[in-house]
């Protein structure tokens, strides 16, 4: 028996320290500064793991924040490259985006920020930080270290990085330099990566509308707006350049808010946003939103679409194709001064998308009756 | 603090170990239920320290309870004497009450306002942790104090069986006189490679079984038995199996890791359960199934209430009120009286056939019986409401179609592989009881197999969820 007990323990401690070893020396979530295995072989597939580490051990030029939309449009699929970090969240919050900002204000290199700003992070239901998220973005080493060396999701992913590096795979958009060059995001375009919400059948469709973000419960917060003005004020005082854009939103969302009564709440919160920052309204009933194709789903843009936008945002030229045309002039500069007529050209445009029954209105409608049962009349008055 | 988490397994457990052996081979050998005891109150007080202060009243409550059962002299009539009856029955009244108080006060407020009318307000109490599980094993005491058994009174053995950090949280339900003997045997009672090597193998497996298992088919259960839609054939048949197989791999897997823990300290614990899935029949299941629960709602519910002495209708009632016990005990909620009112009926109609009935059911269809019986209890027993439990029996029924439907949260086939895979392990593979049985042929297979299931769960507790009985 006691043969066996030694046995047993020094199986089970050799196994752990081996996978620990391995998942160090690969260190596939970039928690620390070891590159035995290059980092242009990393993926980021799970950024509310990855994300909060890259923050600590990058020391990138541009930080790129916002949600799911930014970080899925704006691919960087290493995570850092060429100076640029996406340290975009899927459904990041403000609380979550002022602690990456702690975070980020620590590097010295940092010049510029550029924000896809969100009017979900004003509504008062999506409050707080994600508990592991702001865990590791407080620097929590207890899951720090089981993050990032007893995890079978880190065994998983320093396996397959790698694998990656012994057969020098890396994609083709992972190859290419940030900003994505311009003949490079007009072959994105003429041939997006699958799926994309053109090729989806009526069903996965109305599935994609049904689960779109909660529009009739929302409560704008004029708190959570006091808070994003801290955020722009904190990246002023360190004197970086914030560079904010309002994200493409697919005509099928636009019309979720309009159809439960937020069409008024998402005009208002523009027009707040302008009294304290210049930024470029992508959003809006405009050529991207009716563009089907220029999303991966009912919520996301195409990455196409967001390296047109980062070039735009940056200055660059503008690729020579249709659809980076039409991303380009779909772009709105708003300030303080013309926030009025931009807004009075959205609200024309909601005008006349929805003067007559559409795909996306009927879709949209009834995808709220299954949701909430029937809604007699929108209230757009209506405020929580 | 959970078995399945890292300050456990790699923090209080491998310091518990070392503590104890050291003090168990040491001069100072007679600290060691000391150290057990502040271990195990560090243990429950990990979770929430508040509660830990209700939990020392309830010992020492229940310490000096015994201590008035066993005074001889305030009994002159004979220790069956009314007096001494109605002071057993005092004692488990405030053992009742306590958990009547924080587990059921808001459910029977709640229940008489809806019905009469009044306006009380709820408390909203936080469950104590563990409540369900240390009053009844208090009650356990005070019955063996009552019966004058073997080493009652003994203060240090009496706080260390109920503290006990192995079964303190979600049991096994065990008794006084089951652990009392085994504290109190130097020759077992210390750490030894005979108690460790089975020990660590019985939880591994157990752990194995709710971190790799349990949880896997944790996540195809709450969207179909939490969301809005009315769930088609296939979502209420896949999330009712999962169901199935989570809370048995769950809670089977609890056990077995308590069992495991308990055998690490030298301490042999009850089984509870059998694989209890295999049963072909309700009776054979209540034996396999919490098995620990089953015999005390039979020794100190069932049997009090006149067992099968007084007449069969009296039988079946006898039957069905314990089962109402059983399902309440479970949770503050009608759903779980329904479900043990089913439990109930189903083991009358078991008991009837094998009195009346001209002859035995074939095993499969016993079995297809038995199972479809555990299955539409547990849309009630994981259904919040009866609306949804309503709603997910009539898709069990093909009331609401038979589509594989588009939702998020809609049962895929994919799932049903996992649901497939999860059957066959119940039914056709051997239990733990088993393995543990088997000729392992060297040393190196055994050590073997337990590294791969101690690294593969080790390496999954990120995030742990709760066990599925941490709520009762």
């Amino acid at each position: 028996m006691a043969r066996r007990l030694r046995l047993m323990m020094f199986g089970f401690v050799a196994a752990m320290a081996a996978v620990i070893a391995f998942n160090v020396a690969v260190n596939p979530w970039g928690a620390w500064r070891i590159h035995l295995v290059s980092a242009k072989y990393r993926r980021v597939n799970l950024e509310r793991i990855v994300t909060p580490y890259l923050l600590r051990t990058s020391s990138p030029t541009t930080l790129v924040l916002g949600s799911s939309r930014v970080l899925y449009g704006i691919k960087i699929e290493q995570g850092v490259k060429d100076g640029f970090q996406n340290a975009a969240m899927s459904g990041s919050r403000l609380q979550e985006i002022s602690k990456e900002l702690d975070i980020a204000l620590r590097n010295p290199r940092l010049k510029r920020v550029i924000w896809g700003v969100e009017f979900y992070t004003i509504d008062g239901y999506v409050d707080g930080c994600n508990p592991d998220t702001c865990a590791r973005l407080d620097g929590d080493w207890g899951i720090t270290l089981t993050d990032n060396i007893m995890s079978s999701d880190t065994l998983v992913a320093s396996y397959r990085m790698v694998l990656r590096a012994l057969m020098g795979k890396v994609s083709k958009a992972a190859a290419m330099p940030v900003p994505w060059p311009a003949p490079f995001i007009c072959a994105m375009f003429a041939q997006p990566d699958p799926p994309t919400l053109a090729g989806m059948d009526a069903a996965r469709r109305f599935r994609e509308v049904s689960e779109l973000p909660e529009y009739r419960q929302f409560d704008y917060s004029p708190r959570l707006f006091a808070s994003f003005v801290d955020i722009v004020d904190r990246i002023r005082s360190a004197h970086l350049e914030l560079i904010a854009f309002v994200p493409p939103v697919n005509q099928f969302e636009l019309e979720m808010m309009r159809q439960t009564g937020r069409w008024p709440d998402f005009q208002r919160w523009k027009r707040e946003l302008a009294q304290h920052i210049s930024y470029t309204d992508f959003s809006g009933y405009n050529g991207i939103a009716r563009s089907d194709r220029m999303f991966i789903d009912a919520w996301h843009m195409e990455p196409a679409v967001g390296a047109t936008i980062m070039r735009k945002l940056l200055g660059d030229s503008i690729p020579d194709c249709a659809d980076a045309a039409v991303v380009s002039d779909s772009g709105l500069a708003v300030t303080s001064q013309n926030v009025e007529q931009v807004l009075a050209l959205q609200e024309q445009r909601k005008d006349e998308a929805t003067a007559s029954p559409n795909v996306y209105s009927t879709t949209v409608a009834a995808a709220i009756v299954k949701r909430y049962g029937p809604i007699a009349q929108p209230n757009l008055s209506a405020r929580r | 603090m959970l078995f399945n988490s890292y300050p456990f397994i790699l923090g209080f457990l491998p310091l518990m170990l070392l503590v104890y052996g050291a003090l168990a081979e040491s001069r100072w050998c007679g600290a060691t239920p000391f150290a057990l005891i502040v271990g195990s109150l560090l243990f429950y007080g990990w979770w929430n320290w508040h509660y830990l202060f209700l939990f020392l009243f309830s010992i020492a409550f229940n310490y000096l309870w015994g201590k008035v059962l066993a005074y001889k002299q305030a009994y002159p009539e004979g220790a069956q004497s009314l007096r001494r009856r109605m002071a057993l029955g005092a004692g488990i009244i405030v053992n009742v009450a306590l958990l009547g108080y924080f587990k059921y006060r808001d459910f029977l407020v709640g229940s008489f306002d809806g019905a009469m009318g009044f306006s009380w307000p709820l408390l909203h109490l936080e469950l104590p942790l563990a409540i369900s599980f240390f009053s009844f094993e208090q009650i356990t005491y005070l019955m063996s104090c009552y019966r004058e058994e073997e080493g009652t009174g003994d203060f240090v053995s009496y706080a260390m069986f109920i503290t006990f950090f192995p079964h303190l949280i979600a049991g096994p339900i065990v008794r006084y006189h089951q652990i009392y003997p085994q504290f109190n045997r130097r020759s077992e009672f210390r750490l030894s490679a005979d108690n460790l090597v089975p020990g660590l193998m019985i939880f591994a497996i157990g752990l194995f079984k709710k971190v790799i298992l349990a949880d896997t088919f944790r996540d195809s259960v709450g969207p179909v038995f939490e969301a809005h839609f009315l769930p088609s054939f296939p979502d209420a048949w896949g999330a009712t199996l999962a169901f199935a197989l989570q809370v048995y791999f769950d809670f089977s897997g609890y056990s077995d890791m308590a069992i495991g823990l308990a055998r690490m300290f030298g301490v042999r614990f009850p089984e509870n359960f059998d694989s209890p899935y295999k049963c072909t029949n309700m009776v054979e299941y209540w034996h396999r199934w919490h098995i620990t629960l089953s015999y005390f709602l039979r020794d100190y519910v069932y049997i009090p209430l006149g067992g099968n002495r007084k007449g069969e209708l009296r039988q079946h009632l006898n039957l069905f009120l314990t089962m109402l016990v059983g399902g309440l005990w479970h949770g503050a909620n009608w759903t779980f009286v329904v479900w043990g009112g089913m439990q109930g009926i189903a083991l009358s109609v078991n008991h009837s056939w094998r009195r009346h009935g001209n002859r035995r059911l074939p095993a499969l269809t016993g079995w297809a019986l038995t199972f479809g019986v555990t299955l539409f209890g547990y849309v009630f027993f994981r259904s919040a409401t009866f609306t949804r439990a309503w709603e997910i029996v009539r898709g069990m029924l093909g009331a609401n179609g038979f589509a594989w439907r588009a939702e998020f949260g809609s049962f895929t086939r994919e799932k049903y592989h996992d649901i497939v895979l999860g059957m066959l392990v119940v039914l056709f593979c051997p239990n733990r009881q088993t393995i543990m049985q088997w000729d392992w042929m060297s040393d190196y297979v055994y050590a073997a197999a337990f590294v791969v299931l101690a690294v593969v769960s080790v390496l999954n507790l990120a995030n742990p969820p709760a066990f599925v009985y941490f709520q009762f």
